[in-house]
């Protein structure tokens, strides 16, 4: 029953909004949103799977991307409550910001939910759609072009993915609909012609809205663009709901025997996309578009863990969660710096270790926990990935990998101690911390400082489970 | 009896052409329009005429109306008519009708330039331009059909057949280039406007200015002859071969006044194209007619 | 029947290679609605009468009216009669478009040999449609003329389903319906807005925003 009740209640809850007009109430209505997704989440882990009109299911294998879009939901409400309360939006913008909100957790949950591939478009379509607004919420004309750009190219992706779509849907007529579990069963059956056919056009879409390299171009621009809570929310788990959909479909040419064809591709995105950060993260002067741009990186990376398969798909979804976590806070501290020093030019920024202790501890400890530095996580899914590069013997990708990660790490590091020592210039604001600003993800750090010591066989369970 | 037939036609029906388009265009219009034979009375008038010709002109001049008119004619006579059938038929006779059309244009263009004015060189230039887009397309055209059917004679050309799709590719995109084609060489609007008063808007017109009386006739029975030429082809290709020849005969001038229809339509409801427009635009039937052989070459299989 | 339909539909955007001017965009692209309309009506009778008619309703309404109307919307009140200075120009464009369509066939060439399923000719013409229709958002300048490429892109989408014969689910063909439109919407709000923070509506305007390696 969670699933319906959790497919309604946004759309529903939406609708009251247009007449109460009471900031109040939009505020409750995305707290309980929240809630119901976080309960929804615990209720299937314990409960078990379950399935709605044959074309929902929530079931071990996308319990870990329903965990983090209710993780990264309830760590980015009080972000919002303070970015709205700061910014001094009107009446009206108050509101498109909530009910977009709804709508693209909406968008995101049924994308995760849809067991068809043809509804899983239908749901990603709709996240670039709800989004849309809040890369516009600031109106200035960069976030109008930012805009265009997101909206536009993330459409003309999905427009090829669903091509893709298409010519799986011809490789499976006859066999089966469009089902990822008839699919990966029947997968001996398809048609290996349009299957393979299909692939290239499924990677070029999805991978679009992934935001990995040749396609990222609108990623950097929408992520610096828009509020920092939603920065949080597009870099923390939308681009996941475009990795999950891509994911199935691997797993059925994997299923019928096309593993190497098309890990060629993920290797070909992955390695593209490292290379694509490594570049431009030394030159990025804004520190918002570096977070964007380690968020190509750390795609990139998951494809490459994808594409190796073995330990490396453990490592990948351990990376994949372990990211969304680093990079929730992260974007997070980021508005709140922008905030305290107007700015989010990295030039602008310096001395938070005495402007604001928290967040810069945040600052520096969440961009240890991004760079794969011990105990987090991260690490360990780098090394995993490094260790079945070593057991495969692809020494030449070794080399590549271990390059391009440390050049990436090499031009973050130089923009957070350029930003966390030094004196605060006369600009910043002196008003002390907020509880509120700070404590959500010290929480998530914590969680994630947590999961790379001592890891609860639960929680192993659901990411070993993701890549089944 | 069908080769009585079409000579018979060659003389109506182009007239019959040109009274329609200008019919469809005055209805349109909100106008009556002139007689539907209109033209070919203005013809009889004009040959009963005398000539003036200027003293600065040669033999070149003398010679070009009747040569232009007895070499179309003669292209026509090789051209399928009623039921594809030739008056003049051998085996590559494509190749003639094609330089015969050819030679009829290269002395409209000298005897333009022969008058020594301005304006009859620009228009001749201008005329030159365009043939040089739509020749290649027509002879590849032709050729594509020649290679597929094995005949290089208008008899047999048009009988298209193999391939899943290629009969209808070939027959509809061929279709729309032969009627581009026929509107480029009609001297219609888009590419030209017969009706103009600008001589620097002109293309055919001009070329003819100094024409007069029976020579003046010449030429515009050529010209009207022309574009019955393309309609004729554009009836060979879209006709199916084995109807019954009474059928045949009907079949080939209702489809030469239904082109005469989509004409004056065209002209009706389009604006001349500026002049650095219309390559191309012409370009279009050089795209189409290589579609048709690509289309030849994927859907047939190979083109032997 | 439904053949000479399909040589339309590619005629059509042969056209467009060489033209220029809003109105003619618009009026192919609710010709091809058209098309598909009439294809749709020919060839999907056999499927229940829900999906069919949902099907038939989509291209005739939406395809045909409502989008070249929205589309006309945009072009009205942003006031581009033209794409004034395309990167590449209008003669390469048919060029281009030539050599498009015959690759599209070469392509379908290949296709078909592997399986003869699948209607060659409405195939090789929808692929070389959303070739050109790609190559129309990449080398116009006018966003405007971009927008006209996405819809080319989804006829040409719509085309290739007709021609591979494949059905979606109803759900599914309802939101790609509803996502489609919405996006429509989204592209005439953000045009105008763009339009009246630029006063011209150009690729060229959007280069604030970029990075230096």
């Amino acid at each position: 029953m969670m699933i319906p009740i959790l497919l309604v209640f946004p759309l529903l809850a939406a609708v009251p909004l247009f007449t109460l007009r009471s900031r109040q109430a939009e505020r409750s209505v995305l707290i309980a949103h929240a809630l119901l997704t976080a309960g929804a989440v615990l209720y299937w882990a314990v409960a078990g799977p379950e399935e709605f009109i044959g074309y929902f299911r929530a079931d071990t294998g996308n319990l870990l991307f329903l965990a983090l879009i209710a993780t990264v939901y309830i760590a980015v409400i009080p972000a919002s409550y303070r970015y709205l309360e700061r910014e001094k939006v009107s009446e009206l913008w108050h509101r498109i910001y909530v009910v977009s909100m709804l709508l693209f957790v909406f968008s995101m949950t049924g994308a995760i939910l849809a067991s068809n591939l043809g509804l899983f478009w239908v749901f990603i379509e709709a996240t670039t759609l709800a989004s849309a607004p809040f890369i516009y919420f600031e109106r200035h004309e960069s976030s109008l072009e930012a805009t265009w750009k997101y909206v536009f190219i993330c459409s003309v992706g999905i427009a090829i993915a669903f091509i893709g779509i298409l010519f799986l849907a011809l490789s499976a007529k006859g066999v089966c609909d469009l089902f990822y579990t008839d699919l990966i069963r029947n997968a001996p059956q398809l048609g290996r012609f349009w299957l393979l056919f299909s692939f290239p056009f499924i990677v070029v879409g999805l991978g679009t809205k992934a935001g990995v390299a040749p396609m990222h171009s609108w990623l950097p621009d929408a992520h610096s663009e828009a509020p920092s809570p939603v920065s949080a929310f597009l870099s923390g788990m939308l681009l996941n709901t475009a990795l999950y959909g891509l994911y199935r479909v691997f797993q059925v040419l994997d299923a019928a025997g096309l593993r190497r064809e098309a890990a060629i591709f993920f290797l070909i995105c992955g390695f593209a996309s490292l290379l694509i950060s490594a570049v431009y993260l030394a030159g990025a002067t804004n520190f918002k578009r570096l977070l964007a741009y380690s968020s190509i990186e750390n795609m990139g990376i998951i494809f490459i863990g994808v594409a190796l398969g073995g330990a490396g798909i453990f490592a990948a979804f351990l990376h994949l969660m372990a990211h969304s976590f680093a990079k929730t806070t992260l974007f997070i501290t980021a508005g709140n710096i922008a905030h305290r020093f107007g700015t989010k030019d990295i030039a602008g920024v310096s001395g938070l270790r005495e402007a604001d202790r928290p967040t810069g501890a945040l600052w520096g400890i969440g961009f240890a926990a991004l760079a794969g530095l011990p105990p987090f996580p991260i690490f360990i899914s780098e090394f995993l990935i490094a260790r079945e590069m070593v057991t495969q013997g692809r020494f030449g990708l070794l080399a590549a990998f271990l390059l391009l990660v440390t050049l990436v790490l090499y031009g973050m590091a130089r923009a957070a101690f350029k930003m966390y020592l030094g004196t605060a210039p006369e600009t910043a604001k002196r008003e002390p911390p907020r509880l509120i600003e700070w404590l959500p993800q010290a929480i998530l750090l914590l969680i994630l400082c947590i999961l790379g010591v001592a890891m609860p066989d639960a929680i192993r369970h659901i990411i070993t489970a993701a890549g089944f | 009896m069908a080769r009585t037939l079409n000579i018979l036609l060659l003389l109506f029906l182009p007239f019959l052409m040109l009274g329609i388009i200008n019919r469809v265009k005055a209805l349109a219009g909100g106008r009556k329009g002139f007689p539907l034979l209109q033209p070919f009375f203005d013809t009889l008038k004009l040959l009963r005429k005398g000539a003036v010709v200027s003293t600065v002109t040669s033999w070149v001049f003398a010679v070009a109306p009747a040569l232009a008119l007895a070499a179309t004619f003669t292209a026509l006579l090789i051209a399928p008519g009623v039921g594809r059938t030739q008056v003049i038929a051998f085996d590559g006779d494509i190749v003639l009708c094609l330089y015969l059309l050819g030679l009829a244009k290269f002395f409209q263009l000298i005897s333009a330039l022969d008058t020594g004015s301005a304006f009859e060189g620009m228009g001749a230039s201008r005329e030159a331009l365009f043939s040089v887009i739509v020749e290649p397309s027509l002879f590849i055209f032709a050729g594509t059909l020649a290679l597929v059917s094995g005949h290089m004679s208008f008899g047999e050309l048009f009988s298209l057949s193999g391939g899943s799709a290629w009969p209808t590719v070939a027959a509809s995109a061929g279709a729309i280039m032969l009627f581009l084609i026929l509107l480029t060489e009609g001297c219609r609007i888009p590419i030209d406007d017969p009706n103009t008063h600008l001589e620097l808007t002109m293309i055919h017109e001009v070329m003819i200015l100094d024409n007069s009386g029976p020579d003046l006739a010449f030429l515009q029975y050529a010209a009207a002859l022309k574009m019955y030429l393309f309609a004729t082809l554009i009836a060979a290709l879209i006709l199916p071969a084995d109807i019954p020849a009474i059928h045949a005969a009907f079949a080939l001038p209702v489809v030469a006044l239904l082109c005469a229809v989509l004409a004056g339509l065209v002209e009706s409801l389009l604006a001349r194209f500026r002049i650095s427009h219309v390559p191309q635009f012409l370009f279009l039937t050089v795209a189409l007619s290589l579609i048709t052989l690509a289309a030849a070459i994927y859907f047939r299989g190979g083109v032997a | 029947m439904s053949q000479i339909l399909t040589i339309l539909f590619g005629v059509g955007i042969l056209y467009l290679a060489l033209t220029s001017r809003m109105r003619t965009y618009i009026q192919v692209i609710a010709l091809q609605g058209f098309i598909l309309f009439l294809l749709i009506v020919r060839d999907f009778g056999h499927i229940d009468w829900f999906t069919f008619f949902f099907l038939a309703f989509e291209t005739l309404a939406f395809k045909t009216i409502i989008v070249p109307v929205m589309l006309w919307r945009i072009v009205e009140r942003t006031h581009v009669a033209r794409e004034a200075d395309p990167n590449i120009p209008q003669f390469g464009s048919i060029v281009i478009g030539t050599i498009v369509f015959l690759s599209g066939f070469a392509v379908t060439d290949w296709v078909s040999r592997t399986d003869p399923s699948v209607d060659a000719l409405a195939f090789g013409i929808a692929v070389s449609t959303l070739i050109i229709a790609f190559f129309i958002i990449l080398s116009r300048k006018k966003l405007i003329t971009q927008v006209m490429g996405y819809m080319l892109m989804q006829n040409a989408v719509a085309l290739l389903m007709i021609a591979m014969a494949v059905e979606l689910p109803l759900l599914v063909n309802l939101g790609v319906l509803l996502d489609i439109f919405t996006l429509m919407f989204l592209f005439l709000l953000f045009l105008g807005k763009l339009h009246s923070t630029y006063e011209e509506t150009s690729r060229e305007k959007l280069t604030s925003l970029r990075d230096q390696p």
